[in-house]
């Protein structure tokens, strides 16, 4: 075969092409195509006609007591009594003055389940009849179609034993109407007691009503869609006439069925919070108001908010990852909330009812939006030390969705009571107002700092701030240090924002109360001592420095990054650098009968703790200890000389530790970290010294 | 001009077309002068601390809180291991739960749900799962015959009654659905779409 140089580059060409295709097509599955969201109803203020038709209505939600409890839904709960005579198995009611009867052949148990069973099947059959009934043991009987219960009366070894709250409200939700071709003639939004009223033409034609999951205006802004990639509303529709006048229109979001209840559920949390943001920053500004601290900013209206739920979907789905999960994304200002697992709505891990979660999400736009957060986000299980940032950023929305809902629990729950085996429970029922020492994220009792490193801390710790009873200040200082210019949590000039920086914001600002007591109660620190440690080196006085360290080994620490005491087994150093390089130094005493392993490590700006590719410098060898005497085979001998054993500085003992490293960085802020690695033991206590460039640095807490 | 063999001419060609490749993909894809602190890394360890990092590179790193145990279920291989999913058609189901400590915690209930329809033919529906110790891990296993029964989720409830409601974990197995079956768009996975214009957007999982 003879291939001419044309036709070589032509297949190398074509080659070319097949590449770019393939490039192409990678680029693609990266970014999906994103419907683009609906634009929000056009036609506000609603419009008149002429001839007009005036509808009017009440929109409501059914939503679940505490989370996962019984619904909202006017329901009337109804117990069997079981025999185990035969002749007293017959069973019967009358509803609406529709009469429903059924016998059981079981007894005890077994025919109160049967019972239940039957009485399900024939009244959700009874089309006409405009019921809904569920339940296990107990029957439950609501009327969707209505405001109010069922009327139920002749009962027959039935009783009634309980009537379910009634329904919410939706409160400033869009409405579209829509005519026959699609088009959307009309716009309206509902009122805070849920009633609605608008026009449409007069005449023959019927016109859709949509009430969707959506708020745009001074009181609300957000978004509850379906999926980032649809990007659909929710919606409840219903068709009127415009031939006669609609009253009474009822919009009814149920918590059975299309679970459209929890849409609107959402809506409404995020428009109680923007509402207590309004009012509890309100005059903040002003000199003569309860509220005032200077320099506080008053809540106005937020930007929209994306909440991405759908019922039986888990958002972990859009980040493959299995398992339950709700979260925020930093600098996006989307939201995703678990709405069941792969379309289990009953026994699964589902936040469209725990406000507490919803809010606590919320809570993190609220912050990216007017604070700018600097938490590396991760895993977290509520009680244990993690970053800093990481536990401000959690702590903070554990509190604000107390402050917003006023009950001081942090409440995040699955399953229902609609499973046949007890599937409901809670993952936390935790009190940010606990009495003695808290079930989740208790410090250690004379550790101070190490509030600064656990999330309820960091809530209680602001609870305690605003709380009805003994509170301290005003929700308004708080949110003083979010937005105060200059000098804010927006506005300062710290990449790894924690409480040690809050509380420093707070306690450089005129007119502050005093908070000492309630951060010594947490165990928590104002400014920098325990995290971003900033430094000086080469200033008369800073000729040596030592570092005390005091390793431990707790309970469940494995060695890893994972597990590693960030309080008690790692510092971290803030360094602004201004280019060039940066060449590191560690050195440390080092016990020949008990060695401590420290490490050290240079983090990028926005880094995640252990993670490799945010590492700069990484120099941690097991057997780094001075002079070297070990056997070079060994590989836990830790005296070996790996990085050379240079002459130390004073102060250290004669065995020392030694890790260095070098590297070229372009101007910015940085993050140095000694850590005492514990994979075989803690280690006696013991000093280091960090140098840079060859000088040494003194910390300045 | 000089002259070139045949076999001189086809490399000659491959290593152009090749470099045409590489440069458009340079084009294609430029370093991203944005992204902050790319900078030559120095990272000196040995493989016992590597193994550190490595092992935390495994751990999720988004998720919401998980409370003081986890509880995954995967399918059991028969032998001790397990595997990710099971075949549609398999009739048997064979799950192998794992309890991990995240602190030390009391003993806890632990309950199956699964279809009525659905036989166990081995392990326990209910029981008991013993007090762990930190990072301790308990395994569960249970055995199904669904037989030609639809496929649906199986659930395991770990629990302790406080103030007579239960305080623990849910956790849900999903036998793959059938072939050909037709799934809720609104259930249909999507991955976030990015976006290009903010270029220093790093996806944080914020829970």
């Amino acid at each position: 075969m003879r291939f001419s140089f044309a036709s070589l580059f032509a297949l190398g060409l074509a080659m070319l092409a097949l590449v770019s295709l393939g490039s192409c097509a990678k680029s693609g599955s990266s970014q999906l195509a994103s419907r683009a969201i609906d634009d929000y109803c056009p036609i506000l203020p609603s419009r008149t006609f002429s001839p007009s038709t005036s509808v009017s209505g009440h929109a409501i939600y059914e939503y679940r007591l505490n989370g996962n409890g019984v619904p909202s839904d006017d329901g009337v709960v109804i117990t069997v009594t079981s025999f185990l005579n035969p002749a007293l198995r017959s069973y019967s009611l009358t509803i609406n003055s529709n009469i429903y009867t059924v016998t059981s052949s079981l007894d005890r148990t077994s025919a109160q389940q049967d019972v239940v069973s039957k009485l399900k099947e024939l009244i959700n059959n009874d089309s006409a009849s405009g019921l809904y009934a569920y339940g296990i043991a107990q029957l439950t009987v609501t009327q969707p179609g209505t405001a109010v219960p069922p009327v139920i009366t002749n009962l027959s070894r039935l009783t009634i034993t309980s009537t379910n709250p009634s329904p919410r409200p939706i409160r400033q939700a869009e409405i579209a109407v829509k005519d026959s071709s699609g088009a959307i003639i009309q716009c309206a939004e509902t009122l805070d007691d849920g009633s609605f009223q608008f026009e449409v033409p007069q005449g023959s034609e019927s016109y859709l009503v949509e009430l969707r999951s959506r708020s745009g205006n001074a009181r609300s802004s957000a978004y509850v869609l379906d999926n980032p990639s649809s990007n659909l509303q929710h919606s409840i529709q219903l068709t009127v006439s415009g031939q006669t006048p609609t009253a009474g229109l009822l919009l009814r979001a149920p918590v059975h069925g299309s679970l459209m209840g929890g849409a609107f559920n959402i809506l409404d949390q995020i428009l109680k919070a923007q509402d207590y943001l309004r009012n509890e920053t309100s005059g903040c500004d002003s000199a003569a108001n309860p509220n005032y601290f200077a320099g506080c900013i008053p809540f106005t209206t937020a930007p929209i908010v994306k909440v991405y739920w759908s019922p039986g979907v888990s958002p972990g789905i859009y980040v493959n990852t299995s398992g339950s999960i709700s979260f925020y994304l930093n600098g996006r200002h989307e939201l995703y909330l678990q709405g069941g697992q792969n379309g289990n709505v009953t026994s699964s891990d589902m936040d469209q009812f725990d406000n507490s979660v919803i809010i606590h999400e919320y809570a993190h736009f609220i912050e990216d939006a007017f604070g700018k957060p600097d938490s590396p986000g991760g895993g977290h299980n509520g009680d244990s030390i993690i970053d800093p940032r990481l536990a401000w950023g959690e702590g903070w929305a554990n509190f604000f969705q107390a402050a917003v809902t006023g009950d001081p629990i942090y409440r995040d729950t699955y399953g229902t009571p609609d499973c046949t085996s007890a599937c409901a429970g809670t993952y936390f029922n935790e009190t940010l107002d606990p009495t003695g020492i808290p079930n989740n994220d208790a410090p250690t009792q004379g550790a101070l700092g190490e509030g600064n490193f656990r999330e309820f801390s960091v809530a209680r710790m602001l609870w305690d701030v605003i709380k009805p009873t003994g509170g301290t200040s005003r929700f308004a200082e708080i949110w003083r240090t979010f937005v105060v210019s200059g000098s804010g949590m927006k506005a300062a000039n710290d990449p790894f924002k924690s409480v040690g920086r809050f509380h420093h914001i707070q306690t450089t600002l005129s007119d502050e109360t005093t908070w000492s007591t309630l951060r010594l109660n947490e165990e928590q620190i104002p400014g920098f001592s325990v995290y971003a440690t900033p430094f000086t080196k080469g200033l008369p006085g800073c000729t040596t420095s030592l570092v005390p360290m005091t390793p431990i080994r707790s309970p469940g620490d494995n060695g890893s990054f994972a597990t590693s005491d960030q309080f008690r087994n790692n510092d971290f150093y803030r360094l602004d650098h201004q280019g060039g390089t940066a060449s590191i130094e560690l050195f440390y005493s080092k016990s020949s009968t008990d060695a401590p392993d420290l490490d050290l490590y240079l983090y990028k700006t926005k880094y995640i703790f252990g993670r490799i590719s945010d590492m700069l410098i990484s120099s941690a060898f097991t057997g780094d200890g001075c002079p070297a005497t070990g056997n070079p085979n060994d590989q836990a001998n830790p005296f070996r000389a790996q990085n050379g054993c240079p002459t130390k500085p004073a102060g250290l003992s004669s065995t020392f530790g030694y890790e260095r490293g070098s590297s070229t960085l372009a101007p910015g802020t940085y993050m140095i970290n000694v850590q005492a690695d514990t994979s075989v033991r803690a280690g006696a206590p013991t000093n280091y010294v960090l140098l840079l460039n060859g000088q040494v640095i003194c910390p300045q807490p | 001009m000089a002259h070139y063999s045949q076999s001189s001419r086809f490399f000659i060609a491959l290593a152009g077309a090749i470099v045409v490749v590489a440069a458009t993909w340079a084009v294609r894809h430029p370093a991203d002068a944005t992204r902050d602190n790319r900078n030559p890394a120095s990272l000196k360890m040995d493989s016992a601390k590597r193994s550190r990092i490595d092992q935390y590179a495994e751990t999720p790193r988004e998720g919401k809180a998980s409370g003081s145990f986890d509880v995954v279920i995967a399918g059991d291989d028969g032998q001790g291991g397990s595997i990710e999913g099971l075949a549609q058609s398999a009739q048997r189901v064979r799950l192998k739960a794992t309890v991990t400590a995240h602190r030390h915690i009391a003993s806890q209930e632990f309950t199956w749900i699964f279809p009525a329809t659905y036989k166990l033919t081995d392990g326990a529906a209910v029981g008991v799962v013993p007090e762990l110790q930190t990072g301790q891990r308990h395994e569960l296993s249970i055995t199904l015959d669904r037989g030609t029964e639809p496929t649906q989720p199986i659930v395991l409830h770990v629990f302790k009654l406080v103030n007579s409601e239960a305080r623990g974990q849910i956790a849900q197995f999903d036998i793959p659905a059938a072939a050909g079956s037709t799934r809720d768009p609104a259930r249909t996975p999507y991955e976030i779409p990015t976006k290009p214009d903010q270029p220093n957007d790093r996806v944080e999982y914020v829970q």
